[in-house]
């Protein structure tokens, strides 16, 4: 399962968020661009603090609930991958995104590097592709990491896989900045 | 004789490469000092040779956004964007059309609309865009019109247009493309792109034909 995906520039700055899940407690926009902006610069800090030369930043924050997977491409842009812990083939999903977002966003010729994404076919294909992953909420029926959803339409089912996926925004947010702090 | 003067003009390249230092593995066929000889350098390369000499996708890709990008920023309007954009596919057509005729060695001269038509809807895009156009219509309403769609265009593949932009359709470039061959075999016309889309294909581009009045004529008189 997929909560959200978040593209970070090099700059620190959010050009792109969204979430695939449901159940989630919204963030408000500035309170998004203060998450993007501590982690970016929690993932500078801890590059610079490795006792090993040359080592990349944080690579993955895991709690109970969820991970948060971070995937830095050669030029400083940051993919933040909000998923469930038992998530599968993170890597590969990650690399399609990146692929997604070279094929959508750099080579359209009205997107500016370095801003807010506003592509359509940008948020299309990103969606066929989370979808493809099993990442959907909506379509958790055949998700096996999804106890006790059997039927969609049954209220204590719902109830069940509701409470299964505990992970709401704020909880992302504070713990993930606890931990950074 | 034409054989003899293609070959001494092809040493004459050869000779030329051979005694220039090579720059920068810009012409990877230089032969090396071991004297052996990796690929054909594009200038000496057959042209009649298409295997394997594809431009891939991606590279037409940037490179095709670079110019929307360039000529964005010296227009005004819309308008003037996909007068520009009709222009470059001019510069194109006009010389695939060069290369396609050279190529096909039992081509004739078409003299015929619905000839000419089909030659751009099969071998041109063919060429271009390594697939044949989608449909060819001619218009109901109109006598002078005909209609080449394709149903998902490797021009606009990866473009999204912005909303304060959306008339604006990046297929103006082909319709240039097809403006220069039309022109090109003697039947002026003016092309336009328009964006039609259909159930499943969200990008289906339709190039209209305007014959001018003289080809109609001209058709009238070989029926």
């Amino acid at each position: 399962m997929i909560f959200s995906i978040y593209i970070i520039n090099k700059a620190g700055g959010l050009v792109y968020n969204k979430d695939y899940s449901e159940g989630l407690s919204k963030l408000t926009s500035n309170e998004y661009l203060v998450l993007a902006g501590t982690f970016h610069g929690v993932h500078a800090i801890t590059s610079k603090i490795s006792p090993v030369p040359g080592s990349s930043g944080i690579e993955m924050l895991e709690t109970d609930t969820f991970r948060i997977h971070c995937f830095q491409t050669l030029t400083g842009t940051k993919f933040l991958l909000v998923a469930d812990p038992q998530q599968p083939s993170i890597d590969h999903t990650m690399k399609k995104i990146y692929e997604t977002y070279s094929d959508y966003c750099v080579k359209n010729p009205f997107q500016n590097p370095e801003m807010p994404i506003r592509s359509e076919q940008f948020d299309v294909h990103l969606l066929k592709l989370v979808k493809s992953v099993g990442g959907l909420a909506l379509s958790n029926s055949n998700n096996p990491y999804i106890i006790g959803n059997t039927g969609a339409g049954s209220l204590q089912s719902q109830s069940a896989a509701s409470s299964s996926l505990p992970p709401t925004l704020p909880n992302i947010a504070s713990s993930g900045l606890g931990l950074g702090v | 004789m034409s054989t003899n003067a293609s070959a001494s003009s092809r040493l004459s390249v050869m000779s030329m490469a051979a005694s220039l230092p090579s720059v920068g593995g810009y012409s990877s066929s230089t032969p090396s000092i071991y004297g052996k000889r990796a690929t054909t350098n594009i200038l000496e390369r057959h042209l009649n040779k298409t295997r394997g000499t594809e431009v891939s996708v991606n590279a037409f890709a940037f490179l095709f956004s670079e110019m929307l990008q360039y000529t964005q920023k010296r227009v005004n309007g819309i308008q003037d964007l996909e007068r520009k954009l009709n222009e470059l596919g001019y510069r194109v057509g006009i010389r695939a059309l060069d290369l396609l005729v050279w190529r096909d060695k039992n081509s004739k001269r078409e003299t015929r609309v619905l000839g000419m038509l089909y030659f751009i809807h099969t071998a041109v895009w063919k060429t271009m865009f390594g697939k044949q156009a989608d449909s060819l219509e001619k218009s109901t309403e109109n006598e002078d019109e005909y209609m080449i769609s394709d149903n998902d265009p490797i021009v606009s593949k990866f473009i999204s247009v912005p909303k304060d932009v959306s008339q604006l359709n990046c297929g103006a470039f082909m319709a240039g493309i097809v403006e220069a061959i039309m022109d090109g075999c003697q039947f002026p016309s003016r092309v336009t792109a328009h964006t039609v889309p259909i159930e499943g294909y969200p990008l289906r581009t339709t190039i209209l034909i305007k014959l001018d009045k003289e080809v109609l004529d001209r058709e009238e008189q070989l029926k």
